[in-house]
């Protein structure tokens, strides 16, 4: 399935004024694609996959899938949510089970999708443990899980290890990897976080602050695992950072967070020449 | 006093879901519900018994206004304050209105309910009591409490007190309390 945005616009109208989120976007997610989409806070990210999941209209434009406009929200394009969104009063497995009951899924066939997709996330153990009971990994699991259930034609990710530590993402990344070379689902992966996009992604798209504007998409033909510190790797996350220094300028700029500016050293600038002049 | 608190449990709890699902109808009643709840449950009982007479009709009126606002108040608000994330995550997942509401938004509600329950219970037994002792006719512990106060036995009516005091203790122990402690496990909630 491919997802097309054609001329994409969002305008959110508050006490009269209007703001332009989203600006003119034109991009296609391919099959079995795995894009990541990099910005700076408050620059609309959430809101292209609230568009994309059909959770909201845009205000111009068309959002085509398999080149047929979209209506509504779907199950062919399920999200993982920053906060992973579980039910609290269901336990894991009737988390992991929500959709299919709601498509009227008989109990028997829920459960072996349930057990199925639980093992691929490593949590068989935690079946019937509520959410609260889980870390933060293991909730974001548990929806990963939930999404795959309802057997999605494309995987929409906001910002979802956003609020782990380090070492949790890092495993979560080798698990993300791990599942979608064996489901070769497509994943649209939205994050702040340029290591991270550039880990994951076989594509990364940065996007402006307000207005959003797709800047420039970057193709990354590296082998999977990649490393972080991979110095391949290390050059093209430099690239994407210079590119979006410009736009962390303007957010800053935007909430009267000017004077950091002036103090931080540009740690990201690329004539600092680090290491050359051994 | 049992039929009394069945009415509360369906009217209250069924008003609440109207009022909290239907914008307009919360704006049209929502400040009755409120008005409701801030009465306090005696002051229903002349009107009671002006309806009903001095019958068993008239308790249970006055239990259920007395009641009822409460229950209305807290399951409106819990319905209300559904997590928007949770809603949002469900439509992905292709639920549907009323699917919506059954599964996602009054489970969410339930910890409030059982809040306004609970206060209801409390709010309640007050009226019960009330609208025996005024209504009088008929057997109950108000009435029994009426008629060792026309004796002026005090160390009967302490106990009669007593009495009273432990039973709406002793519900609110066994049965609120373990429902409490119970969703709390379930929701995850302190």
């Amino acid at each position: 399935m491919s997802v097309t945005l054609d001329h994409v616009s969002k305008k959110f109208s508050h006490n009269g004024s209007s703001i332009n989120v989203l600006e003119d976007l034109n991009f296609t997610i391919e099959e079995g694609e795995f894009i990541c989409l990099v910005g700076p806070s408050g620059c609309g990210k959430s809101t292209l996959i609230n568009l994309i999941a059909g959770l909201e209209r845009p205000s111009a434009g068309r959002l085509l899938i398999d080149g047929v406009p979209a209506a509504g929200p779907g199950r062919d394009r399920v999200v993982v949510f920053q906060e992973a969104a579980l039910f609290p009063w269901l336990t894991v497995r009737h988390n992991v089970e929500f959709g299919l009951k709601m498509l009227g899924v008989p109990a028997e066939e829920r459960q072996a999708k349930s057990a199925e997709y639980l093992k691929m996330v490593h949590l068989s153990r935690f079946a019937n443990f509520y959410p609260h009971q889980l870390s933060g990994g293991m909730k974001q699991r548990v929806a990963i899980a939930r999404a795959l259930a309802m057997d999605p034609k494309i995987l929409l990710m906001d910002e979802p290890f956003a609020a782990l530590d380090a070492q949790t993402r890092h495993l979560l990344h080798e698990e993300l990897l791990e599942i979608w070379q064996e489901t070769h689902k497509t994943i649209f992966f939205v994050t702040h976080n340029v290591r991270e996009a550039t880990v994951l992604g076989d594509k990364v798209l940065t996007i402006s602050a307000r207005p959003g504007r797709i800047k420039r998409g970057y193709a990354i033909h590296l082998p999977r695992p990649r490393r972080e510190s991979d110095p391949h790797l290390i050059v093209i996350q430099q690239r994407i950072l210079v590119g979006l220094q410009e736009e962390i300028a303007k957010v800053v700029k935007d909430e009267d967070m000017d004077y950091l500016v002036k103090k931080s050293h540009p740690v990201d600038s690329p004539d600092r020449g680090v290491g050359s002049s051994l | 006093m049992l039929i009394g608190f069945a009415g509360v449990f369906i009217l209250g709890i069924g008003a609440g879901f109207l009022l909290g699902h239907y914008r307009w109808l919360d704006e049209l009643f929502g400040t009755l519900a409120m008005a409701l709840h801030a009465m306090p449950g005696a002051a229903w009982v002349p009107l009671a018994i002006l309806l009903f007479g001095l019958n068993e009709a008239a308790v249970i009126f006055t239990i259920l206004l007395g009641a009822t606002g409460i229950v209305m108040v807290n399951t409106s608000s819990g319905i209300k304050e559904a997590p928007v994330l949770l809603i949002r995550a469900a439509r992905t997942m292709g639920a549907r209105g009323t699917q919506i509401f059954w599964h996602v938004v009054v489970p969410s509600a339930i910890p409030r309910i059982v809040d306004g329950l609970r206060l209801a219970w409390a709010f309640g037994w007050r009226a019960l009591m009330a609208g025996e002792l005024m209504i009088g006719s008929m057997r109950g512990m108000g009435e029994v409490l009426n008629r060792v106060a026309k004796a002026r036995d005090l160390y009967q009516i302490l106990a009669f007190m007593a009495i009273i005091a432990v039973i709406s203790l002793a519900v609110d122990h066994f049965v609120f309390r373990r429902l409490e402690s119970f969703i709390r496990l379930r929701w995850g909630t302190a």
